[in-house]
């Protein structure tokens, strides 16, 4: 089918390589998840405080990891549910 | 608590993280959701932790690797391809992904073993999304034009 002349260009064509990342689930979706990834976050936190960044490189380094993405997902969805943070 | 105690815990907690598919998938739809709306620091924070949580999970090292390509860190954006192609190598899209970062850091033959899987598949059938044709279209001029 033809495309009418004025309209956006498609996403491959603006960036081919964002393109082909798999969709996967639903950001909508998460909202219903605020509490559990919370709670997750507080597990997390109280973990990762409880390591020596000297002596336990590797997992406090995950721990940190871990962390910090649940952090922006809960910023996120404060911002745009209202979620606690 | 102590150190000591809290380092005795860390196998299990590590090994199993306890998210369910659904929250990583969804976490994961978040980092690309940032990805298209230009939140780059967001994005590599997520897909950052989610390789940590969920290694086997191949879209995060793809959205990894998607971060060190703009970022001009190819050797890094290789290594996360190699990832998510080791840890799903039927998805076209983390071979795609793999050939592109060997094209650009030089590997050709490499790149043209894995053109050549991806051409078969097309060939046959089993791959019919047009992105990734036109992707694979894309990469094949790149290796024919070296």
């Amino acid at each position: 089918m033809r495309r009418p002349l004025f309209s956006a260009p498609d996403a491959f064509s603006l960036s081919p390589l964002l393109a082909l990342l798999p969709v996967k689930g639903r950001i909508g979706s998460l909202a219903a998840l605020t509490s559990s990834l919370y709670a997750r976050y507080e597990k997390v936190q109280a973990l990762r405080r409880e390591l020596n960044p000297e002596l336990d490189r590797d997992p406090y380094r995950r721990f940190s990891s871990e962390e910090a993405m649940l952090k922006q997902v809960l910023d996120w969805l404060t911002l745009h549910h209202g979620g606690r943070s | 608590m102590s150190g000591k105690s809290a380092r005795e815990r860390l196998g299990s907690e590590i090994v199993k993280r306890g998210y369910s598919d659904e929250e990583i998938a969804n976490i994961y739809e978040l980092a690309r959701f940032s990805l298209e709306n230009g939140d780059w620091r967001r994005a590599e924070v997520i897909a950052g932790g989610l390789v940590e949580v969920a290694p086997e999970f191949s879209p995060a090292w793809l959205a990894l690797s998607y971060i060190h390509i703009q970022n001009k860190e190819y050797d890094s954006a290789l290594q996360a391809a190699q990832q998510a192609v080791r840890v799903d190598h039927e998805s076209p899209q983390a071979v795609l992904f793999l050939i592109a970062c060997l094209l650009t850091t030089g590997d050709y033959n490499a790149a043209g073993t894995y053109l050549g899987e991806i051409g078969e598949k097309i060939e046959s059938g089993a791959i019919d999304d047009p992105n990734v044709i036109r992707f694979y279209r894309a990469q094949l001029a790149r290796f024919q034009s070296r």
